[in-house]
Parts: C-alpha cells; structure tokens; sequence
C-alpha cells in the first residue's frame, strides 16, 4: 500500500509550504524607513518569508536587496528568476518597495582568475543584456535599479585601478537597455563608497571626486537617481559634513556635487549605511548610541533631507553569523531574535518620540 | 567440522588484525596530515620560527600601545606557546578580515587574535582548543550567596547596557522570568557600578568587559555558568594536524600549571 501511494505521488509538482498571505502594508510615521535585507544566499523559503515580515513589522517600507548577476544567467541568455522571483513576491506582498542592486559577473563574462567584481568593456554589452532581461521580467514589480556598487575602491572594481569614466560607460550601457525593458525603470547610479583614500591610491578614490569625474565623463544623462553610502562610524547623525570626514552627513557632500552639475532636482537613496556596536570594533560606538543615531538619522531625512527619498540601512538580518564586527551591523540575529534596536526603531515607527 | 571452525577463528583473527593496522595507519595519516607530514611544523622547527597572525584592535586581547609595540593576552599567549614549543614568535598584524586569508595564502602559521570559533570555516581550518570563553555571565556583588543561574531571577532587578546582547537576552529571559525588572544603563561599566551601588541585584555583561571591571574596581564576582557562549579560539591551516597538537597540549600544560591563570590576572 506505501509502495502504491509513493508511486502515485512520485511525479507530481511538489507543493509549496510557504505561501504569500494576504497582501500587507507597511504601519510607520517615517515613509523614509528602510533597510538592506541579505536574502541573496537564503535558501529557504520561509526564512526570506519572515524576514520580509519583521522588516514589515519594524514600519519600514523600503529595502535594498542584491541580484548578482552571475547567479541568475549562469550561461549567455540562460536565465533562472526562480529565487528573485521568491523574494520580490513575498517583499511585495508585505507592502516593500525593493531597491535592486545589479553587479557580480559570472564566470563566462570574464576572464580566468578574475573577481566576479571584474568586467571588462568587451562585455559590457552582456551586461545591458543582462539588465534588460532582469528589468523587463520584473516590469510591474521593481522600478528602482542600482547599477553597481562603490566603484570606486579597487576591491569592487575587479582589483583594477578605478575608472570613473569606464564605469560611466557601464552605466550609459546599463542605463540605455533598463530604459528599453522599462522607460518607467529607474535608474540609480551606484552607491560609491565614502572614502578619504589619498590621491594616487592603489585602493581607491574619495567618493567626491570620483562622482564629479563621473559628470565630467557624462554620466548627467544616464541615471535618474543616485545611491548614497552613509556610515556614521563613531560619529552622531548632525556631525557636520567634511571633505576630510566619513559620517552620515557626509551623503549632503554627494548631494553638493550633484547640485554643482545641475542635477539638484534629482533624488538620493541612502542604499546603505548606519552604525555599527560591536563591543570592541574601532569604528563602532556603544549599543544605546547605535539606537539613538539609528532613530535621529530615519528622523534627519523625514525632516531635513527633502531631497532624499528614503534611507536603508545596513542590514536588517545575516544568512549566517560572520562572528565579527559585521555582525554587529544587524537588526536581528540569525535565528530572527530582534535585537534592542529593533525593537526601539519598531517602537519609533508606530509611536514616534 | 573442529577444522572449519578453526579456520574460521584463523580468518577472524587476520581480519581483525588488518583492521587493526589500517586504524593505527588512519590515526598516523590523521595526525600528519594528508600529505604524510606536517609541512607547516617541519618548517616551524627548520627555521625555529613560528608566525602569528592578529589583529592589533581589540585591547586587552592585542593592541598597539603607545610605544608603537603589539602587546595583549593574545601576544603573551602566543609567546608562551612558542616558548613550549621551543620557537620564537613573529607577529604580522593583519585588518581582521584578511585574518583567514593570511592563514591560508601562508602569511602566517596560526591565528591567535580573540578569534571566535566559526563551524561555517570548519572546512578550511582547524581549530584549537577554545581558550577564553566571551559570551554573557551573570554578576553579582562579592558577598551574594543565592544567585546561581538565571532561574535565580525571579523578582530581581536586572542591570544591563542598553541595547547591547545582554540586553537582548535579559528580554527574552523576561518572558518567561516572573517578576524580573530591567534596569538601563548607558554602558556596562556603569550597570556594574550601579550593582555594587546595590542598585541593581544582578547585572549580565559580557565576559571581557566583566573580567576588566573586576581588575579595575572590583566588588563584583561572576555567578555560575556563562549564560551564553562565544568561545575564542586559535586557528591553523587543517594540514597543521601537529602543530595543532602542539598548541592544544601547550595550552592545556598551561591551563594546568597555573600559567593560563596568570595571564588572565595580567590583562583581566
């Protein structure tokens, strides 16, 4: 008889155990409130499920979240949207607006040896393949795209020198075909990391004057938006912005520039940032200070940033613990226990001060 | 049917004595390391040199004083190793994320840098013996006698720093801990002082921070077991099998004759 049921079950569709649920909406005072989730390595189901719910839960509507390139067309025009397809359904049906960030090239597209943060111009062209297929299949469902992320250290740009202008080229490419899946795409340039790295650095460039050779390269034209990093490190969320400086407000430095290139009507999203406590970590600061900076910096943009859209911070949950400082950066563990903080932002987002 | 029966009792005797030679073999390859030998440790006694990888950020475990030296728990942990091991010890100062990097590119030998064990890196180093156990413990004034364990906080007021992992897991205890009251402090140094004020009755910290305030000020002791754990450990290349052996025989030696005690009443 077990043999007769296993043989009649055998080759059906398995079921899904986890299903969508009703269709949700984010409770919050700050429209402003986000966070970046790390969904791109989680497997299960339900944990991307629940994620997308406590981020619900905690009131902030929106996320960033990572779509490596390489996971998702592991041949030339062979695409598998199975997994993004998971997370931008259930981030939808919980009333998120996703952010998606588009960078990591696959084996095929590089050379021998290479990061999967190296691309050469020759593949360009893939990658605006790429990106026209991603923003095509998610056209009614995703709108904001990041092109990218902190070109500008050699680390993100394949160990090579950085190139602004060769990365404008990537972004005109990138622009163009997200255009031609979806006019209504919008386009953000990529968050570049805030860095006071000396002039002639091996490692990289300051955030400002790689974004000011990007519009000298012309990238005015090719996106609609900019991504903005903003870490606070040991700093407050009021510490006053300086060329010599990494802090939060360093994003108005960003910003400045975009105003000195006549692009002052475009918006900015915080794709990243936020503080960090770990208990010994030199750039962190204690965890009753992480809460307070968190709440006034969701606070600062609702009411001093008004070109800012929406400020997501560094992150809202780990696949797995780093036992690092990196750790320290999260909203919850990874068993989803909320940390203090979440549960004082949650506290923010209903009730206010 | 006594000539099949012997030989029966012949064939066991020579499978059990293949069996045997073929674990004693295991236990050798096991101990060398898959290549036959220990390449690291060959090295390590060639040279009489053993390389350390740290971190010099995380005072008291290693830091920079103001001299411009690396010094810590961990450097004098590791130079008493070397010493055991007949060695000197270099130190090569490493950001803490190139730590594993290092190890495996050969930059160095072992890392000893306050280094929580991680069984997602099981698989591409091997881990000593943990050495210092950091997770969160219950603290009381020196002249309690009842509080043990968190069963023990029924109806107590509980000290923590605000928003830290103590915090955290005073929360969930609260759940289920009938009459237990949180109490907020800015830092844990400041619970700690509020618990020797008798402010508070108890207060859950972190051992490192625990163990510095009871060095510095005092009038506090650590009650029963961690609550939680974050075990520290040191990590070699999982070729290093008697390297490996080497470290934990050291720092059991020294965990024995009182050396590993002294080291925690220098730094802690």
């Amino acid at each position: 008889m077990i043999m007769v049921l296993l043989l009649l079950t055998m080759g059906r569709p398995s079921q899904r155990f986890v299903t969508l649920g009703p269709q949700q909406h984010v409770e919050t005072i700050n429209p402003k409130m986000g966070i970046h989730t790390r969904l791109t390595d989680e497997v299960e189901e339900w944990k991307i499920k629940r994620t997308l719910e406590m981020v619900r839960e905690m009131g902030a509507p929106w996320i960033v979240e990572y779509f490596p390139w390489g996971y998702y067309e592991p041949r030339k025009g062979h695409f598998d949207w199975t997994h993004p397809d998971i997370v931008v359904n259930h981030a939808l049906r919980q009333g998120l607006t996703v952010i998606a960030r588009l960078d990591f090239v696959p084996q095929w597209a590089r050379p021998e040896g290479t990061t999967p943060r190296y691309l050469d111009e020759e593949h360009y062209d893939d990658f605006g393949d790429f990106v026209y297929a991603f923003v095509e299949h998610f056209k009614g469902r995703v709108r904001h795209f990041v092109i990218w992320n902190e070109p500008n250290i050699s680390f993100e740009w394949g160990y090579r020198p950085v190139d602004p202008e060769g990365y404008t080229r990537l972004l005109r490419v990138a622009y163009t075909r997200a255009k031609e899946a979806n006019p209504e795409a919008l386009i953000l340039a990529a968050g570049l990391a805030p860095t006071l790295a000396p002039e002639g650095s091996e490692w990289g460039m300051s955030d400002l004057e790689y974004l000011q050779r990007m519009y000298d390269a012309g990238a005015k034209d090719y996106f609609d938006m900019m991504a903005i990093h903003a870490y606070g490190w040991t700093f407050p969320p009021d510490d006053p912005p300086a060329v010599d400086k990494v802090n939060f407000a360093r994003a108005e430095l960003i910003y400045q520039v975009m105003v000195r290139n006549g692009d002052g009507h475009k918006k900015c999203i915080i794709t990243e940032g936020g503080w960090n406590d770990h208990p010994r970590w030199t750039k962190a600061v204690r965890p009753g200070q992480r809460i307070e900076y968190t709440i006034h910096a969701y606070k600062k943009a609702l009411e001093e940033w008004d070109w800012c859209e929406a400020v997501c911070l560094w992150a809202f949950r780990l696949p797995r613990a780093t036992h690092t400082y990196k750790d320290y950066f999260t909203f919850v563990t990874t068993d989803f226990v909320p940390k203090p903080i979440y549960l004082e932002v949650q506290r923010y987002a209903l009730e206010g001060d | 049917m006594r000539e099949m029966r012997g030989l029966r009792r012949l064939a066991a005797c020579i499978i059990g004595l293949i069996l045997i030679i073929l674990i004693a073999v295991a236990s050798l390859r096991l101990l060398a390391g898959p290549g036959g030998q220990d390449e690291t440790w060959a090295r390590i006694q060639r040279e009489g040199v053993m390389r350390v990888g740290l971190d010099a950020s995380w005072p008291p475990f290693e830091y920079v004083d103001k001299d411009g030296r690396i010094v810590g728990f961990d450097v004098d942990l590791a130079q008493e190793i070397g010493r055991r091991l007949g060695v000197e010890v270099e130190f090569a100062n490493i950001g803490f994320d190139g730590l594993y990097d290092a190890l495996k590119s050969g930059k160095c030998d072992a890392i000893i840098s306050a280094l929580p064990y991680d069984p997602m890196m099981t698989k591409d180093v091997a881990y000593s013996h943990s050495y210092f156990n950091a997770g969160q413990v219950l603290v009381v004034r020196d002249d309690e006698r009842e509080i043990d364990d968190e069963n023990d906080l029924k109806d107590k007021r509980v000290g923590v720093e605000w928003g830290s992992t103590a915090d955290m897991v005073v929360r969930r205890l609260a759940e289920r801990i009938e009459g237990m009251e949180l109490a907020l402090y800015d830092t844990s140094e400041e619970a700690l002082r509020a618990l020797k004020d008798g402010e508070v009755e108890v207060v859950i910290a972190d051992a490192v921070s625990v163990y510095s305030f009871i060095r510095t000020e005092g009038g506090v002791k650590i009650a029963g077991e961690p609550l939680t754990d974050e075990p520290y450990v040191i990590a070699v290349r999982p070729e290093s099998r008697i390297l490996l052996k080497r470290i934990n025989e050291a720092l059991a030696i020294m965990k024995e004759d009182g050396n590993f005690d002294s080291l925690v009443g220098k730094w802690f």
